[in-house]
């Protein structure tokens, strides 16, 4: 031990000595690039080093420093510059002016920060202050339109909702398709709850869990760097397989300590509903009655009517308050940041409430040894309501006008039944009031890292992350609701209905790295190679009971002790990567990465889990080598990417475990799923290639990228014959591809000191086409999209897997529909294709206006093209209050043909029954694919204003931003719905989910805001 | 540098060794990867129940056993498609028997082998020879020789005499395993719900399969009346023996499928046919002292029934079938009983013929019935002396075999298979009903048997069901190969 100390302090010591030997003095001129003038206050220090010197009025420095030292000048506004220290005595430099916009490093994978210009894919960076003040409370919502290739799938318009979100159209048939999410270099989960992990395995057809992401508050946002496809993400693995996005949170800078609150008051309606027929009531076959609530009754006539919708929904609101403190100094500095965020839903009783702290430190103990962490709490708490068929939605719409629906309990606080014998539905008043649907979670999120130098060339860092929440929910219905748990008895059969769980989820992330770098000449070389373990646990416990003995107690211990039911489920699964990255550029012009990663997954057989994936982009700023004249064109980057990417199994599918058997004598049965020791990784492989152009002076950039994704071995999960002996089973097999385009347009058409304006274009479209489906099945299909009718999100061969599958008329070989012998088009007898929610492409325009201190900001939304089944429309069809019920009685003669090819003459009537009917026609699924769906949304108009500092004078408040907007105002839309823009499911759906499949999903509201934000 | 590299390779290794200890955490956390042989039994005889109580529901149907409330039902008129699909609502024996009942008997019989117990494999090759009994006649062809082959992804449908032979092979070979006794799982006696591990009723079930299938062959020359008749008497010996299976019916998840706790058989009311062979009104006068044991009476204390398709009215009022005989959340429900087995070696010695032997098997079918439901020995006495009985062995006629089966095996699919063996002959079922309304998908023709599921077949499994002709919209009028005179 001695000697180990004495050689350390002897070390120590040479160390130091050589480096005084060789130190000299070193002097020189800092000057402007602009105009040649010395430059005064300039920071020079030896790289590596805390402390400098600043130069003087004639812009001269003296500073130690010893051959081979780097110098580092910073100014303000102007790119720090480096320079070497040779054996000359004097080191004079030039400034190079700073463009803010164009050359910002951007976080790319593995938080290394990287100049755009080097990059071989493209990215696209959304600030967190275009995000918070559209004043959503999750900020998904936000991203819509911003970026090209980003698709956001909003489930609907109550608190909470969850939103899924998709990059270049999603890779799996039945994997998860959304991308990783990352906060300061830490995946993070942003899984939605499904409903599969509690005791009612229901299909997510009538609640919605909210998707975790949804818990980060937008005003702890820095940035959100969008890493779109597997050639940016590979160093991630597995988990960014269909991109990532890279979060940047605030961090305090040194200096004084600032503070500033902002707050945010949203004033939110629901406006849109679906049109309905006002003239006939209830009743059957023209004859009115009161023992249904089909309108297939007599006319109403001039009975008084009730606006039973409005006078149900209400303006919802929502406040948010930010509180954030920032500051230090070089060796410590820090942000705490405080949320609150309330929400009351349009819906009565919804409500969604935040709170989040969170604390960032930055410290740098000496200058090769830095360190981060940062600590995020947050609670977040939900009170939803039902969605789909049987929701208050869904009753609130097909309620008789001639009924006030505000009628639903008696004095004596009973319920009040609609028709003359007893409902077999619930008020959506009742509903809202008597049965409860709510969850809590409190989250932690934690990341920590530290970082050091060993030389100038190989820096050591080690970053761990933990990520843990759990959700407390609870759904009860009333002992006299007629709502069920799906599978499980009816509520007012068995006294009330009660079903709890606790959800856990815990995630820790390490990642070891290490960074090398070294310029040979003309040639800069980086290597990072790294390591990264991953664990995962979910645990999902839930109870469920029937018949509440007490009135009015929401408890387990107040319910039938027989009926008492309780599971838990989870997973457990771990992955190992090793990495490497290594950059080369030539001349800080031509730039080659390479990359390589092998992943080992638990979720794995032993002989299929290790799997190696490589990537390679090249980046070229062509501009640098051949220099334009004039400023008509000054930038030219072209880049090309190819990459690979692994997928690994869902957790304990490849060799399954039992189920419980909870019937008469217990034990275990075999579970549904089969097993398959023969699984392996799936495999994504991809490329793009693109550019990057600036003419006039970089006022306008534009820049495009083409790309093609395909993946095969597809891991899905399939049903199969039961023959096998399982229902269903993990299986290799399928191969999909994603072809798009890009383009990214950035416009200043007006620059002056008062007025500025900038317009930003994101326009994408992808192509998406299913190759080969698993086992040559001709259609697979998500069962959970199977929500009215026989319409289902159903993959066909040489078709998008966004495309519906569904019965539909029988056509004749000319496409003529074939009129039976009735006289009504006839049904065809199978599944097929029937249409393709696929858009014909997506564009999003952002336009910002700045004048003096006032900035207004547009972003519109233009979804060209694809499908949609109103799932709606059919519901209230049959129900008879579609308006296309009022040609009930009428007759007609379908336009078609025999099975002959003889032209169809025949009149028929359209009855109740061909409008209640499929094989009829009037209910025909095909009837309800509403086609080519455009939509035009102004989705958020923001005005500010910033008072000036100069009305602040000797007062602490530093400035002040006062601003106002408005979200959804303007839909124009040949969509006949009430909104296109919905998901049948919720986000926890996977493959190519229910987005496009509109069925009592509630809107999201038109939203007005007014915010402020105070800087001390 | 040697020192370096060895230091190296070694750490290496420690980190190969961690790392697959770190990955080696896919057995679920929170449930069995594999259990105890015994876990297995009680899924295993639910589920074998299970599928026929599910499908009965429409199968009693074509039986006339209950009848829908609702006019029109698609099952009332003979159908098994639903609208233009190829759905079926019988799907569960289906679908029991390869995935829960199948696979767990696979699993059970795997473990128990591991364990080095004995037993279990008897018992799971009789559960699996039944199984296949029931879904083979609801079906005919299916696979067979490929079954629980998870390899594959497209299976193909084998010959019902071909799963015939299958059957009766796994039952010989059930009897040859449980005589083979071996070492016995303590824990097998408390778990095995049906016979409490004695493995003597086990082979006696075993037999009771046999002889079901042998008497299926009925209308063939080949058909072999002695075997039939071997098979029932190393069968049950009494109600005793009958293969039933239990439900606690404490709360709706372990009450009986058929329990009001349930709620499956609310939308059913009891059949005319079955209803008018024992009030009175076929066997004159005689009402039949089960009759008020095993159904409610009307308000005015009067039994009818409904007829097929016609649906319940208002004036009619037909009451419900919970809380009598089977219909209670706690009763046990027989797959094959003791009853049944004489009626069987009734039909096989009339057939043989032994008319005597077919008389005195036809009494103590009745009889043993009649003790299953409670019915008084003066009652039961008194119904075997009165006009609804043949009273001498010369007067037996095989309605009267036939008649008596249908009553003893109420609420039983194999009924179904009784009356598509005898061609629905309205002399030997002369209360049966012919629907007013036979789905014009049928052409004028009874109903055979069962569409594929469409999840499992049509959905995944088409070529297959195309090359049998199961597509076809009156697939389910053509008959099974068991019971035409086919070889």
């Amino acid at each position: 031990m001695r000697k180990i100390l004495t050689l350390i302090v002897a070390g120590f010591l040479l160390f130091t000595t050589s480096l005084l030997a060789q130190q000299r003095k070193i002097t020189g001129t800092v000057t402007s690039p602009v105009n040649g003038a010395p430059l005064s206050g300039v920071s020079v220090k030896v790289k590596g080093e805390r402390t400098g010197v600043q130069t003087d009025a004639s812009g001269m420095y003296t500073i130690n420093a010893k051959t081979g030292d780097v110098l580092q000048f910073s100014y303000v506004g102007f790119d720090i510059i480096e320079q070497k220290v040779s054996t000359s005595s004097e080191v004079s430099v030039v400034l190079k002016s700073k463009d803010n916009s164009l050359d910002e490093a951007v976080v790319t994978a593995m938080d290394i920060k990287r100049n755009p210009k080097s990059l071989g894919y493209s990215v696209q960076k959304v600030t967190g202050e275009e995000i918070a003040q559209t004043g959503r409370s999750n900020f998904l919502n936000s991203l819509q339109g911003r970026v090209a290739g980003l698709s956001i799938g909003a489930t609907g318009g109550l608190p909470g909702a969850s939103s899924s979100i998709v990059l270049r159209g999603g890779t799996s048939f039945d994997g998860n398709n959304q991308p990783l999410f990352v906060i300061d270099g830490i995946p993070v989960d942003n899984s939605t709850l499904s409903e599969g992990s509690l005791l009612n395995d229901a299909a997510n057809r009538n609640a919605d869990y909210g998707n975790r992401m949804g818990d980060l508050d937008p005003n702890d946002i820095e940035s959100i760097t969008v890493l779109k496809g597997p050639s940016a993400t590979a160093l991630y693995g597995i988990e960014a397989a269909n991109g990532a996005l890279v979060i940047t949170t605030k961090k305090g800078k040194k200096g004084a300590i600032k503070v500033s609150y902002s707050n945010n008051f949203r004033f939110e309606n629901s406006t849109r509903f679906p049109e309905r027929q006002m003239e006939y009531g209830t009743g059957t076959l023209g004859v009115s009655s009161n023992t249904t609530i089909s309108h297939w009754g007599d006319k109403i006539g001039n009975a008084p009517t009730y606006d039973n919708v409005s006078n149900f929904f209400k303006t919802g609101f929502l406040n948010s308050h930010n509180l954030s403190l920032s500051g230090g100094s070089e060796l410590l500095s820090t942000t705490i940041s405080l949320n609150n965020l309330s929400q009351d839903g349009t819906v009565p009783n919804t409500n969604y409430v935040r709170r989040s702290i969170r604390m960032n430190l930055s410290s740098t103990i000496s200058p090769k040894l830095k360190m981060n962490g940062s600590a995020n709490y947050i609670f977040s708490k939900n009170n939803k309501g039902t969605k789909g068929a049987n929701s208050f939605y869904y009753y609130s719409l097909i309620w008789p006008i001639v009924k006030d629906m505000r009628n639903w309990q008696n004095d004596n606080g009973e319920r009040v039944n609609l028709l003359d014998q007893d409902d077999t539905f619930d008020n959506p008043y009742f509903d809202v009031n008597k049965n409860g649907t709510s969850d809590n979670t409190k989250r932690i999120l934690l990341n920590g890292s530290l970082s050091y130098d060993v030389t100038s060339w190989f820096n050591l860092t080690g970053r761990v992350g933990y990520d843990e929440y759990t959700t407390n929910g609870l759904t009860f219905y009333d002992p006299e609701s007629n709502q069920s748990i799906p599978n499980r008895a009816n509520s007012k059969a068995v006294g009330g209905i009660m079903l709890d769980y606790v959800s856990q989820f815990k995630l820790l992330n390490s990642y070891f790295l290490m960074n090398f770098k070294k310029s040979f000449g003309n040639f800069n070389t980086a290597l990072t190679t790294g390591l990264n373990l991953d664990d995962k646990l979910s645990r999902t416990d839930s109870r469920y009971g029937e018949t509440f003995n007490v009135p009015g107690l929401i408890s387990i211990n107040n319910v039938r002790s027989s009926s008492i039911q309780a599971a838990t489920r989870g997973y457990r699964r771990r992955t190992v990567g090793v990495f490497g990255d290594l950059k080369l550029d030539y001349k800080n012009y031509l730039f080659l990465n390479i990359t390589g990663r092998n992943d080992w997954s638990s979720t794995l057989p032993v002989q299929n889990n290790s799997f190696f994936y490589p990537s390679a982009s090249l980046s070229f700023v062509f501009t640098d080598l051949w220099k334009p004249a004039g400023t008509a064109f000054t930038f030219g980057k072209l880049r090309a990417s190819l990459a690979q990417v692994g997928k690994d199994a869902p957790p304990h599918k490849f060799n399954p475990a039992l189920d419980n058997f909870s019937r008469t004598g217990g034990g275990f049965a075999v579970s549904f799923f089969g097993a398959n020791p023969n699984i392996k990784p799936e495999t994504t492989t991809s490329w793009e290639i693109g550019g990057e152009f600036r003419f006039f002076n970089n006022k306008l950039t534009v820049d495009a990228t083409y790309y093609s994704v395909r993946s095969k071995d597809q891991i899905v999960t399939t049903r199969l014959s039961y023959s096998s002996g399982y229902i269903l089973q993990i299986v290799n097999s399928g191969v999909m591809q994603n072809r798009g385009f890009e383009l990214l347009v950035t416009g200043k058409p007006v620059v002056k000191k008062d007025f500025s304006w900038n317009v930003i274009g994101n326009f994408y479209l992808n192509r998406n086409k299913v190759i080969a489906l698993p086992g040559g099945f001709p259609e697979f299909y998500l069962s959970d999209t199977w929500l009215a009718g026989n319409v289902r999100a159903g993959y066909v061969p040489g078709q998008s897997y966004y495309a519906f599958s569904g019965v539909g008329f029988q056509k004749s070989a000319d496409g003529q529909t074939i009129i039976g012998a009735n006289g009504y088009p006839a049904r065809d007898g199978s599944f097929h294709y029937i249409g393709s929610r696929e858009p014909n492409f997506n564009l999003g325009i952002t336009n910002v206006l700045r004048y003096k201190n006032f900035t207004l900001g547009m972003l519109w939304d233009w979804k060209n093209g694809g499908d949609i089944f109103n799932g709606t429309e059919y519901a209230l069809t049959s129900a008879g209050l579609s308006e296309r019920t009022l040609q009930r009685g009428q007759s007609i003669v379908f336009d078609g043909v025999d099975i002959n090819g003889v032209k169809n003459t025949q009149s028929v009537v359209l009855s109740q029954a061909y409008f209640q009917s499929s094989t009829l026609g009037g209910l025909n699924e095909e009837n309800f694919i509403e086609r080519d769906i455009n939509w035009l949304r102004l989705r958020d108009i923001n005005l500010s204003y910033t008072i000036p500092e100069s009305a602040f004078k000797n007062i602490f408040i530093k400035g002040v931003d006062i601003n106002a907007g408005v979200s959804n105002l303007v839909l124009i839309t040949n969509y006949t719905g009430a909104d296109p823009d919905v998901n049948g499911l919720n986000a926890s759906n996977r493959g190519s989910g229910a987005v496009g499949f509109d069925y009592f999903s509630l809107p999201a509201p038109v939203a007005f805001q007014l915010g402020l934000n105070i800087r001390f | 540098m040697k020192k370096i590299i060895i230091i190296a390779l070694g750490a290496m290794m420690l980190l190969n060794t961690s790392c697959k200890k770190y990955l080696d955490i896919n057995d679920d956390p929170y449930l069995p990867q594999i259990a105890p042989p015994n876990t297995y039994l009680p899924n295993i005889l639910y589920s074998v129940a299970e599928g026929e109580m599910f499908d009965g529901r429409f199968i009693g149907c074509y039986i006339q056993y209950w009848n829908r409330t609702a006019a029109n039902y698609n099952y009332d008129r003979h159908g098994s498609r639903i609208g233009q699909g190829s759905t079926t609502d019988i799907t569960q024996a289906f679908r029991n028997h390869y995935w829960v009942a199948g696979s767990g008997i696979n699993e059970m019989i795997g473990q128990a082998k591991k364990s080095g117990f004995g037993g279990y494999e008897g018992i799971g090759n009789v559960l699996k020879s039944f199984s296949w009994q029931v879904v083979a006649d609801q079906y005919g062809e299916m696979t067979f020789n490929q079954a629980w082959d998870n390899t594959r992804t497209t299976f193909t449908y084998d010959p019902q005499k071909e799963i015939y032979a299958g059957i009766q092979a796994l039952a010989d070979n059930a009897i040859t395993q449980l005589d083979a006794g071996g070492t016995i799982d303590p824990k097998l006696a408390s778990w095995d719900l049906m016979y409490n591990g004695d493995l003597a009723k086990w082979k006696k079930f075993a037999y009771a399969v046999k002889a079901r299938l042998e008497l299926h062959k009925s209308n063939k020359a080949s058909f072999n009346a002695d075997k039939v008749i071997e098979y029932v008497d190393k069968s049950f010996s009494s109600n005793a023996d009958n293969a039933a299976v239990k439900f606690d019916g404490t709360d709706g998840n372990t009450s009986s499928f058929f329990g009001s706790n349930r709620g499956n058989y609310g939308s059913y009311k009891p059949g005319m046919a079955i209803i008018n062979l024992m009030n009175g009104n076929y066997f004159t006068s005689v009402v039949d002292p089960r009759l008020s044991l095993m159904f409610n009476a009307h308000s005015d204390g009067k039994y009818r029934g409904l007829a097929p398709g016609v649906g319940d009215t208002a004036t009619l009022k037909a009451p419900t079938m919970y809380g009598k005989y089977l219909f209670l959340n706690n009763a046990s429900f027989p797959v094959i009983s003791y009853p049944e087995l004489q009626f069987i070696k009734a039909e096989a010695a009339f057939k043989k013929p032994n008319k005597t032997l077919a008389y005195s098997a036809f009494l103590e079918g009745i009889k043993a019935h009649m003790s299953f439901v409670g019915v008084s020995t003066a009652n039961a006495n008194a119904y075997l002396a009165s006009s609804a009985v043949p009273q001498s062995a010369n007067a037996l006629t095989l309605k009267d075999i036939l008649s008596q089966k249908y009553i003893a095996l109420f609420m039983n699919n194999e009924t179904w298979s009784d009356l598509r063996r005898n061609d629905y002959n309205p002399t030997l079922y002369p209360t049966y009903i012919v629907p007013a309304s036979i789905k014009p998908e049928n052409n004028g023709k009874f109903v055979q048997r069962v569409v594929y599921r469409q999840f499992s077949e049509f959905d995944w499994n088409i070529a297959a069901v195309v090359q049998q002709g199961a597509d076809q919209p009156d697939y389910h009028t053509r008959k099974n190969w068991a019971f035409t005179d086919q070889e």
